[in-house]
């Protein structure tokens, strides 16, 4: 009897030995080799600079702050009359890291036709539309300078102006646009 | 006066028995030494390493170790016009209307078949943490040597998300090759909102893209037939060993029985 146990125990042993062999054997016996490649970019700064600022959906446009000792508004309104006269510089830099460009139009809004001029840069005086290109479509470079653009306004005094004096009531609206965008 | 009961059959059952245990040991010490040449013995472990030269990897400029910075993407990009994209320090950069194309190459240096995988992932970070991006306008295909599109076609680029569930396998004869060509573009014109939304972000923190290329090889096929032979043998004799003396343990104690 002990020795048949004996056998049995030996027989189960010896197959468990066997069979595991046989898978630890291809299991150890396995090449294999893995390798990674990888590459990061960043994402490419977008940065418009206007008026010395980031780019803003909207900006103050004082195009008709001046100083005149002669003419002075007796509310908050701003007030313009004959012999004034005003400017107001565009500034836009590229800061990003990829081309762009910009252009800048103006609205003129004035029903009241009120005898402006409009002169842009070192171009000629003509009078108020009902637009104004200040900056054509302008490729800005990377790293380009900082492009200043100056558009003037007067009311030139001679002439009669009283009875626009006299109703005191047309107004004048110049809406500024600047778009700017990335260029291939 | 004793008489042993001797028994032919038991004396083949136990000779048998002590020959396939010897054998199996022998076996197995045989064969993990042969093919596991990198195979260290310490007091109770086995160490096992990659095989290197199972595959090499390569591409135009270098021929990859196990971890490798690649060049998929570039620090500037330029066209007729001169440079549109130009990265402010030394960083690769990525923008609207930039492309890029990277070919590696896996040749089987072994001395037998190979099967391997390759696969490949994209993700965006902000600040090293990756973030889920809806409707990124970076498309991607990729071809292999046999000029088949695994991904996009010609004419139709597949988007980035598609790259994630790239998987493709093969197996490579000793010393064939195989080659794979990624190409990527980011649309200049698909989606202005989300490409201004991303490089005005870009300004503030750290928005990084990054490809990974996976590649996995296992040898499936030894032209060493001294190996090839032992593959064979080795589950033969595991498997066949127990079965035979269980069978020959049945019927030596079916005899008993009818004795």
């Amino acid at each position: 009897m002990k020795k048949g146990k004996f056998l049995k125990l030996f027989a189960i042993l010896f197959g468990c030995v066997a069979l595991s062999t046989s898978f630890v054997g291809t299991t150890f016996a396995k090449y294999a080799s893995s390798s990674t490649g990888s590459d990061t970019a960043r994402v490419a700064k977008w940065d418009i600079q206007l008026q010395g600022a980031n780019w803003s959906n909207t900006v103050n446009f004082n195009l008709f702050d001046y100083t005149d000792a002669n003419v002075q508004s007796l509310g908050s309104d701003k007030v313009i009359a004959p012999g004034t006269e005003g400017s107001f510089t565009f500034t836009v830099e590229n800061n990003s890291e990829v081309t762009a460009k910009y252009k800048i139009d103006l609205a003129i809004t004035n029903a009241g036709n009120i005898p402006l001029e409009f002169k842009v840069g070192d171009g000629e005086w003509a009078a108020a539309s009902t637009t104004l290109s200040v900056v054509p479509e302008t490729q800005l470079a990377i790293g380009s300078d900082a492009q200043e653009t100056t558009v003037q306004w007067r009311w030139v005094f001679e002439g009669d102006h009283t009875a626009l004096g006299t109703a005191g009531t047309a107004t004048i609206t110049v809406a500024a646009t600047i778009t700017a965008e990335q260029v291939n | 006066m004793k008489t042993r009961n001797f028994s032919y059959g038991f004396l083949f059952f136990r000779a048998s028995s002590l020959f396939l245990l010897f054998s199996a040991v022998i076996s197995f010490v045989i064969y993990s030494i042969k093919i596991n040449p990198y195979t260290s013995i310490s007091t109770n472990t086995f160490n096992i390493t990659n095989d290197s030269n199972l595959v090499e990897i390569s591409d135009e400029s270098k021929v990859w170790s196990s971890e490798n910075d690649i060049e998929i993407f570039s620090t500037k990009y330029s066209n007729s016009n001169g440079n549109f994209v130009e990265s402010g320090n030394s960083d690769k950069v990525i923008a609207p209307g930039t492309s890029g194309s990277y070919t590696f190459n896996l040749k089987n240096s072994s001395d037998g078949t190979i099967e391997y995988s390759v696969k490949l992932n994209a993700m965006f970070l902000i600040n090293n943490q990756e973030v889920k991006l809806e409707n990124v306008p970076l498309k991607t295909r990729i071809k292999s040597s046999d000029e088949d599109y695994h991904l996009g076609s010609e004419v139709v680029w597949a988007s980035i998300d598609e790259l994630n569930e790239f998987l493709d396998s093969d197996k490579l004869n000793q010393n064939n090759h195989a080659y794979y060509t990624f190409d990527w573009k980011w649309d200049l014109e698909e989606n202005d909102s989300f490409d201004t939304a991303l490089g005005l972000l870009a300004n503030t923190q750290d928005v990084d893209f990054k490809i990974t290329i996976s590649t996995e090889a296992s040898l499936i096929n030894t032209n060493d037939k001294g190996s090839n032979i032992l593959v064979v043998a080795l589950p033969i004799v595991g498997i066949v060993a127990p079965s035979v003396m269980v069978v020959l343990f049945v019927i030596k104690n079916r005899k008993k029985l009818k004795a």
